[in-house]
């Protein structure tokens, strides 16, 4: 079974992670000077959400946007997506299984990977602050 | 035949006898290339009294078929000798342009047995194979020596040196081409400096001819691609092995302060961004690799200073980086280039220190047992004072040269703080956050090794075999189950793949199974089957394995040391730790392995038609 019923479920919990991670005083900063656009693309619930960190001063959501034009796209099932956030999906092998495409420039991609540590950890206290408690395990 | 040249060199440096030696088609079919036909060739030298040092043991230098082909990646050879660090089978690999070169001078290996009274260098060409005085060069690093031969005998050979370490016999030596691609592990320079053997320098034209070069032509425009598309070849290109490291940390792959900390918070100065920031000045690579994983870096100021030059890897980041506290890429730098110059594994050596780190840290040893310097976590000056007593063996440098497990032993304490498997210091890959790396560990031929099956790039993910099921569904990463069959077909495969025909364990893992055979056989004319090469990477693993069990290697040397499978307090993969015990139980029993002895069935033996190692081990009298 999926994890996510609908793609309304979907967005209302990434979208809502990703605007605390916005708001985040230590954790928000790494991840917009960057200044990637990132889209992902999610199946089965089908979403497409972007991180706009192009200012490089903030981190803006938007949801199937298709004026953005994405430096880094990725395409996933959101299953995956919800594995990856908790820290639990091995990236490596879900892109050489093709589970995760990867479409961007690999060096910033490399080099915006320690901004992700701390998300794990936020990722499960935001399931657990909305009520999602059984989405962790 | 075809991918071979069909010949082997054969030295005896004791009485200056060199022969040319045929290779066989049997023997090509049966046990493949490197390490592969090393290994047989070992058994057939074998003496009970060998040791690793003495004259008799044999030095044995192989590539594979696919060494000087258009085949991306796999210009590669093994060494093997009986280890004088483990006292086992001993092996490493390395890619560089020696094996391409070799192949050119009309030869698929080298075996060297014997001792000269003189340092000497070997000199083959296709016309000719010369001993010849090397005791101008005798006492050089490894560059001076690679430059130094190249001044006097120009730039077309290809040249493998070892430096100070390996003439003084420390016990991890390594042997080195083109100053930075390293046949680190096990100790094999040291075998070659105990044999007064210098250098090899191989010169020649002659191209590899393949079976069917126009099908091999079809299959490499398919293949090419992949290595403009993979992400894990651009990361490597991108950032060389390194580029792992800021993922490791945070799935807990990284081992920190002798394995004991599952969390540092000045690890992110190691990883691949500040590496390009600080040191990194261009890439290199192997014969007709496209990935271009190698570094070179450069540090022009401060302590660490060093000239242009090969780089780190990641596991030399680690042993001196994560491993002992040290978060200066501009340190690591001077550690591995001053490791290169003098030939000697930094994976042995950070471990060697972290081991003595730690048994200063609790007691054991105090400044007094360490030539008065501070070893304290961290401590950059005291790290480097001792590293530079290795290849000279001065003063505490003695003891460091036997690596960790000796010093242990010497010291009657302290074992609980070493991280070695046979003997073989571990790899920068911790088994608490992927517990397949446990079996494989402990089932590796040449002890602690993540690079001796297919255990690690399997579940490292970056390696996909789907047409080989115990090696695409292996379970979750922490658990115990299916790891044992993991590791049984990890080495099967592995067997063929990078230890004998000879790819790159990054450079071909853009391949799966089938596309690899179907090169393979292109390229030699045989006509095997992905089955066909499972059995052989069998036999080739229990002949191996059977070696060491012909040097008292027994079932309580399968254990792992339990400073790397206790669980961490802290960190990613805080409170879980494999069942390294149970998976080799359930190995032995896949293998047809006694779990007391850890010996295999005489049965096993014969159905692989391991007669002779059969005969060995079951009837002494042989
Ligand atoms: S991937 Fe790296 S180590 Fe392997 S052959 Fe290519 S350059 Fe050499």
């Amino acid at each position: 079974m999926a994890v996510f019923k609908d793609s309304e479920e979907l967005k209302n919990v990434l979208v809502g992670f990703f605007n605390k991670l916005a708001s985040d005083e230590t954790i928000a900063p790494n991840f917009v000077k960057s200044k990637l656009v990132i889209r992902f693309n999610y199946r089965e619930p089908d979403l497409s959400l972007t991180l706009d960190m192009s200012s490089g001063k903030d981190l803006v959501v938007t949801i199937n946007d298709g004026e953005k034009v994405p430096e880094v796209d990725m395409d996933m099932k959101a299953d995956i997506a919800h594995k990856f956030w908790l820290g639990k999906l091995n990236l490596t092998m879900a892109i050489t299984r093709r589970q995760m495409v990867v479409r961007g420039p690999v060096p910033k991609i490399l080099a915006f990977l320690p901004a992700l540590k701390p998300t794990y950890q936020m990722y499960k206290d935001y399931l657990k602050e909305t009520g999602h408690e059984d989405l962790v395990e | 035949m075809k991918g071979y040249k069909g010949k082997i060199v054969s030295v005896n440096l004791t009485d200056g006898e060199v022969h040319n030696v045929p290779l066989s088609e049997e023997l090509a079919k049966e046990y493949i290339g490197g390490s592969g036909i090393a290994a047989k060739i070992f058994i057939d030298h074998y003496k009970p009294d060998l040791t690793p040092f003495s004259p008799d043991n044999p030095l044995i230098f192989m590539t594979g078929p696919l060494a000087g082909t258009k085949v991306p990646s796999t210009s590669r050879f093994t060494v093997s000798a009986l280890s004088p660090l483990t006292g086992i089978w001993g092996e490493s690999n390395s890619g560089g342009y020696f094996a391409a070169k070799l192949k050119f001078a009309g030869y698929d290996g080298i075996v060297v047995t014997g001792k000269s009274d003189i340092p000497v260098y070997l000199y083959i060409t296709p016309d000719k194979i010369e001993i010849r005085d090397a005791s101008n060069y005798w006492g050089m690093d490894t560059y001076k020596t690679e430059d130094a031969l190249k001044e006097n005998l120009g730039k077309n050979g290809e040249i493998l040196a070892i430096g100070p370490a390996g003439e003084n016999l420390v016990l991890y030596a390594s042997i080195v081409n083109r100053k930075g691609h390293l046949s680190g592990r096990a100790g094999m320079g040291a075998v070659m400096g105990s044999k007064n053997l210098k250098a090899i320098v191989v010169e020649g034209e002659e191209p590899v001819e393949v079976a069917d070069p126009e099908r091999l032509d079809g299959i490499l425009k398919e293949i090419l691609p992949y290595y403009r598309e993979s992400i894990t070849v651009l990361s490597l290109r991108e950032s060389g092995t390194n580029s792992s490291f800021d993922l490791g940390i945070q799935m807990g792959d990284v081992p920190i302060k002798n394995w004991g900390l599952g969390e540092w918070d000045k690890a992110e100065h190691l990883g691949p961004s500040p590496y390009k920031e600080t040191i990194q000045r261009g890439i290199d690579t192997c014969y007709n690799c496209p990935v271009a994983c190698k570094r070179i870096v450069e540090v022009n100021d401060g302590p660490y200073s060093i000239e242009k030059g090969p780089g780190p890897e990641y596991e030399t980041v680690c042993a001196f980086g994560t491993m002992l506290l040290i978060d200066d890429l501009k340190f690591i730098s001077k550690v591995n280039d001053f490791a290169n110059k003098m030939g000697f594994d930094t994976i042995t050596a950070g471990s060697t220190i972290a081991f003595l780190m730690d048994l200063y840290d609790h007691g054991f040893i105090t400044k007094d047992d360490v030539d008065g310097v501070n070893l304290e976590w961290g401590n950059k000056e005291a790290v480097l004072e001792l590293v530079k007593k290795i290849p000279t063996k001065e003063g505490m440098g003695a003891l460091l040269a036997e690596g960790s497990k000796k010093i242990a032993e010497k010291l009657g304490k302290g074992k609980e703080f070493l991280t070695t498997v046979k003997g073989l210091e571990v790899p920068m890959h911790d088994p608490r956050g992927n517990f397949g790396l446990a079996i494989g560990y402990a089932t590796s031929v040449r002890g602690g090794c993540h690079v001796s099956s297919l255990v690690y790039p399997a579940t490292a993910g970056f390696a996909y075999f789907p047409e080989i099921p115990e090696l695409a569904d292996f379970g979750d990463p922490l658990s115990n189950e299916s790891k044992a069959a993991l590791a049984a077909k990890a080495n099967d495969f592995g067997m063929f793949f990078h230890n004998s025909a000879i790819w790159c364990i990054l450079g071909g893992s853009v391949l799966n199974a089938t596309e690899i055979v179907n090169i393979f056989n292109v390229v030699t004319g045989f006509d095997f089957t992905i089955e066909d090469i499972l059995e052989k990477g069998e036999k080739i693993w229990f002949l191996k394995r059977g070696i060491s069990h012909l040097f008292g290697m027994r079932a309580k040397d399968d254990k792992l040391p339990a400073k790397i499978v206790t669980p961490l307090k802290e960190g990613p993969t805080a409170g879980f730790a494999p069942n390294a015990d149970e998976q080799l139980e359930e190995f032995y029993k896949l293998r047809s392995v006694d779990s007391e002895t850890g010996l295999p069935k005489k049965e096993k033996l014969l159905s692989l038609n391991l007669t002779k190692l059969s005969d060995l081990l079951y009837n002494k009298n042989t």
